[in-house]
């Protein structure tokens, strides 16, 4: 038993050790722990455990770095008078970091020596996922994935029940493995089994703009446990199950959809885990609809007149540079909108980022971070809630539902589906 | 030229030996620091006096002041020699430092006793493990700056008054000069700083040293120390109340009479400088004094220095040195519950002195 | 001996360990593995590696008013430290003897002290900000200390050396830079050189991604 611990522990500290690059050397060579990451990230703030502090969370690598990699911890090693990392370490990180993090990455806009805290987060959580320290929810979401395609399961059958329902609403065909579309359109689990009006709007919207567009039905998943758990191996192998898919159908862009993380996995993350550049484009659905209204091909009518405001999702917006595009696309839409006071790419997260909202265990902690979206709510009134990212939208319906406020919560594709003009001639043309 | 000090210095001693002077209580207290020197006065004296010393004291014409008339522009500059400098020089050696000195001594012995005899006040059934959250990040730092200042104003600001007697016995002359001059300059240097810590004082503490119920019984009873039952005390009680604003003035008086030294060109007479440094030293040394006080009475009410530290005591020494204080904050806490379950009816909540409380930064 | 010690040979070698320390760790920050990034950039990484690179002096706005503490105190600090540092009569004047042959425009001596007071309210109250908050304190190590504490001593032998006229009081001062010299590569004091790739790293980083930070 004994030795499999070790063994286990040899394995996180080796895959710590292949995190570290000259970002890292800068980065804590840099930290002069003066704390200031703390009050940017909400599991401090509305905790006041100062364990939550982000620049802490990474200590385990940090150690490591200062006793491999700095002169004095070289010595102190030698000497034995450092104490190495150990199988404790890894157990309470592994709390802080799955359970007290949602990767939102507000630490790294407020460092003053410029630290890109989450990006060492996510080092972190290499270690801590090759050792085995991984949460429950996180490793079985995984495991769905690799083995149904899906962490909610097999969800085709869902998807196809679902998409002859919409074509029996609409009269419209949904697309399926077309070979030579310019659009491949990922969906996340969620949108199918909790929000398939997303998948209704979409195509609405395509068939409205004459998008040529495909769904594939090898690879249409777009979530990525391996990236929330830190895993590379499986991050890469459902990075690459879209990748095929897309060669094979031969289009010329993939479309993630509104959630998150899946936006980094296959637009920034992709490429580094294949090691290639993508024969194909990579945009979010949020630019591809934002390009579409601009070059005049989604027409809209009517405005919403309840009081609005949007949330930023935090991989979109400030880790995704998708930030001007909803506001645009909300404005044609909805005509009183009221922004949060921190908005934008200093969003507050909803608390359910980096696979928390997967994380049964940190259930009461992320509902207690969620006072922070909620105070920030409370003090601008609004009436509706607009995001672009379903896991965010299942976390702010259940905090919101928690603490009995009154708000609905709507996805920004969905809105603008419901005010396309309607295009009478082309409805019965299909 | 340290060679060349010395002489003028035992000049002045030997003029303060041949007026007469009463200087008697003075060498007598200093006697131990001074023998040395004395016998090199009296040396001096069997020697023949400078011939330009009659005329010197005639100008000086004992302890009168003439003012002549001169071209010379400026507050004194009709006077040749003051002689008030050198009656503070007498008050200096003669009262300020001697009863200065057994004033601290006496201070310090008291203290010793205190800590010797009295027994420590152990926490009423120990420490119950659960805390209240006492001081805020910023009053623990507003009061750790004031220890620095005070401390490092008190080490040079005693190596200036009383080094002259303990370090040249101890370390001899050629250290002194240094350590006179390091003591000087950080003095003047650093005392400027004292004025931010008093106002750091005043905007974080002052809210709580008003005077209040229970102030007054508190202090007939000297704290209930001679009652079994306990008083019923707030935030602070009087006696740290008493404290806090002896404090507030002690360090008031400091600073002012602080930066009329240091800029003595814009005081027009030396008379208020000098009384300006009697007042400076006196508040100093009954400062200094009282902080010996204090120190003893956070060691010796076991479970108060945590208030300092962490910022946080126990739940227990709250209850039995701090009853009322304990009651409003936790009762206070139920109510920003109560507040909070409101808000979630729709009503803009959190109470912003909650936010504080727990806050730190305010 | 002790003397000649400490103006000689301690000297050059404190200087040797800084700046050969100095210069070891930039190198390992630039020589050591970049991971490459294959993703299709957004925006250019130039112009935002120097955009943070100078943002980053400004605090967030909605983020201020909770750390306006630490940003008021190390503004005070570094800026009273610098003046104090390359501003100061006597260090303008060893520097253009010694090192650099030229010369700039001195502070006076009023707007000395009120430098190194400045430099001396933000140290302490920075210090002591690490030592009561419980996020600084939970996160600080000795070595953070040590930096404080010798940067403290640094000022405080400097300024007890303010007169002049004792050589006791110079070496005091002098021995004390010499051990903040020999300290600066292996601590976090390095954040002086460091801060800059820093920025420009995740600058690039954002601005890849383009997004303004």
């Amino acid at each position: 038993m004994s030795e499999t611990m070790s063994e286990r522990l040899e394995k996180g500290i080796t895959a710590l050790r292949g995190q570290m690059d000259s970002k890292v050397e800068t980065y804590f060579s840099s930290c002069v722990n003066c704390g200031i990451c703390a009050e940017s990230c909400l599991f401090y703030t509305e905790t006041k455990d100062p364990r939550y502090t982000p620049i802490y969370k990474t200590e385990p690598l940090r150690k490591l770095w200062k006793q491999e990699y700095s002169f004095w911890g070289k010595f102190a090693s030698k000497l034995g008078l450092s104490k190495p990392l150990t199988e404790a370490d890894f157990a309470d990180w592994e709390e802080l970091v799955y359970d007290g993090c949602s990767m939102c990455g507000r630490c790294s806009m407020v460092c003053p020596m410029g630290i890109d805290v989450a990006d060492i987060i996510a080092r972190v959580k290499q270690g801590l996922s090759a050792a085995g320290y991984t949460p429950e929810g996180l490793v079985g979401a995984a495991q769905r994935t690799l083995e149904f395609g899906s962490p909610m399961g097999n969800i085709l059958p869902a998807l196809q029940a679902h998409i002859k329902h919409i074509e029996a609403d609409t009269g419209l065909t949904v697309p399926f493995d077309v070979q030579d579309a310019d659009y491949m359109v990922t969906i996340s689990a969620n949108e199918v089994v909790t929000f398939p009006e997303y998948i209704a709007s979409l195509t609405r919207i395509f068939h409205h703009a004459g998008v040529n567009w495909t769904i594939s039905t090898e690879a249409f998943e777009a979530t990525n446990s391996g990236l929330q758990m830190g895993n590379n191996t499986i991050a890469t192998e459902l990075v690459g199950r879209i990748v095929t898919a897309a060669e094979k159908l031969n289009v010329k862009y993939v479309v993630s959809p509104e959630c998150g993380h899946a936006y980094a996995a296959i637009r920034w993350n992709g490429p580094n885990y294949l090691g290639k550049k993508f024969s194909f484009g990579v945009v979010h659905i949020l630019e591809l609809l934002d390009e579409l209204y601009r070059s005049g091909r989604i027409k809209t009518s009517g405005m919403e007149t309840s009081r609005m405001t949007f949330h930023d999702p935090c991989q979109i917006v400030r880790r995704g540079g998708v930030e001007a595009q909803p506001r645009e696309l909300l404005a044609s839409v909805a005509s009183d909108i009221t922004e949060m006071k921190d908005h934008g790419r200093m969003n507050w997260c909803c608390g359910g980022g980096g696979g928390v909202s997967a994380n049964e265990r940190a259930e009461e902690l992320r509902l207690k971070v969620f006072n922070r979206k909620k105070s920030q709510l409370e003090e601008i009134k609004v009436e509706t809630m607009v995001t672009a990212c379903s896991n965010c939208r299942t976390v702010l319906e259940d905090g919101l539902d928690e603490n009995e406020m009154d708000m609905e919560v709507l996805g920004l594709t969905e809105l603008i589906a419901e005010h396309l003009v309607e295009d009478e001639a082309a409805l019965k043309a299909s | 030229m340290t060679k060349l000090k010395h002489f003028w210095f035992l000049g002045i001693m030997m003029m303060l030996f041949s007026f007469n002077i009463n200087s008697v209580s003075a060498t007598e207290n200093l006697k131990d620091a001074n023998s040395g020197l004395a016998d090199a006065v009296s040396l001096q004296q069997e020697r023949v006096q400078s011939p330009g010393s009659d005329l010197w004291r005639n100008v000086r014409q004992r302890d009168a002041t003439i003012s002549g008339r001169t071209q010379v522009k400026g507050l004194k500059s009709g006077t040749l020699i003051d002689t008030k400098n050198n009656q503070w020089r007498k008050v200096r050696r003669e009262l300020l430092l001697p009863y200065g000195g057994y004033f601290l001594m006496g201070a310090l012995g008291i203290i010793a006793l205190l800590f010797l005899f009295i027994k420590r006040q152990r926490i009423p059934n120990g420490k119950s493990g659960q805390t209240v959250t006492r001081m805020s990040t910023m009053q623990m730092i507003t009061h750790w700056f004031l220890v620095v200042i005070v401390g490092f104003m008190s080490i040079t600001g005693l190596l200036l008054l009383f080094g002259r007697f303990v370090i040249i016995p101890l370390m001899g002359a050629s250290a002194f000069s240094p350590i006179a001059s390091a003591s000087k300059e950080g003095h003047n240097l650093m005392g400027p700083l004292l004025v931010v810590a008093l106002l750091m004082m005043l905007i974080y503490y002052v809210r709580h040293n008003f005077p209040a119920k229970g102030d007054l019984k508190w202090l007939l009873t000297v704290g209930g120390l001679f009652s079994k039952k306990h008083l019923e005390v707030g935030y602070f009680n009087a006696g740290e109340k008493i404290l806090y604003w002896a404090t507030i003035v002690l360090c008031t008086v400091l600073s002012i009479t602080g930066l009329l030294l240091l800029f003595p060109y814009y005081e027009p007479t030396i008379d208020r400088t000098q009384l300006a440094l009697l007042i400076h030293a006196i508040a100093a040394l009954a400062l200094i004094a009282m902080v010996f006080g204090h120190i003893w009475m956070v060691y010796t009410v076991e479970g108060t220095f945590d208030a300092m530290d962490t910022g946080e005591v126990d739940e227990n020494w709250a209850k039995s040195h701090h009853s009322r204080w304990y009651k409003e904050k936790t009762q206070t806490n139920e109510d920003d519950e109560g507040e909070l379950s409101a808000s979630s009816e729709g009503t803009i909540s959190k109470d912003p002195s909650s936010e504080k409380e727990q806050g730190a930064y305010s | 001996m002790i003397d000649s010690f400490i103006d000689g040979p301690l000297w050059y070698f404190s200087l040797f360990i800084f700046f050969a320390g100095v210069i070891l760790r930039l190198g390992s920050i630039i020589f050591s593995k970049h991971k490459v990034d294959l993703s299709v950039a957004k925006g250019p990484e130039t112009p935002g590696a120097l955009r943070t690179l100078f943002s980053r002096f400004i605090p967030d706005k909605g983020l201020f008013k909770h750390i306006k503490f630490q940003v008021i105190a190390g503004y005070v600090f570094h800026l009273g430290l610098f003046a104090v540092i390359f501003f100061a009569a006597p260090h303008i004047k060893f520097l253009d003897k010694h090192f650099l042959g030229f010369s700039w425009p001195a502070l006076p001596h009023w707007g000395f002290l009120v430098a190194a007071q400045l430099a001396f309210l933000g140290l302490i109250l920075l210090w002591l900000h690490r030592i009561m908050s419980p996020v600084s304190r939970l996160l600080s190590t000795k070595g953070d200390h040590i930096s404080s504490i010798l940067t403290f001593v640094v000022l405080l032998t400097g300024c007890l050396a303010l007169l002049e006229s004792f050589s006791s009081l110079r070496l005091l001062h002098r021995f004390s830079v010499e051990l903040f010299l020999i300290y600066f590569p292996f601590s976090s004091l390095m954040h002086a050189f460091t801060f800059v790739p820093s920025r420009i790293f995740t600058g690039a980083w954002f601005g890849r991604r383009g997004i303004k930070s």
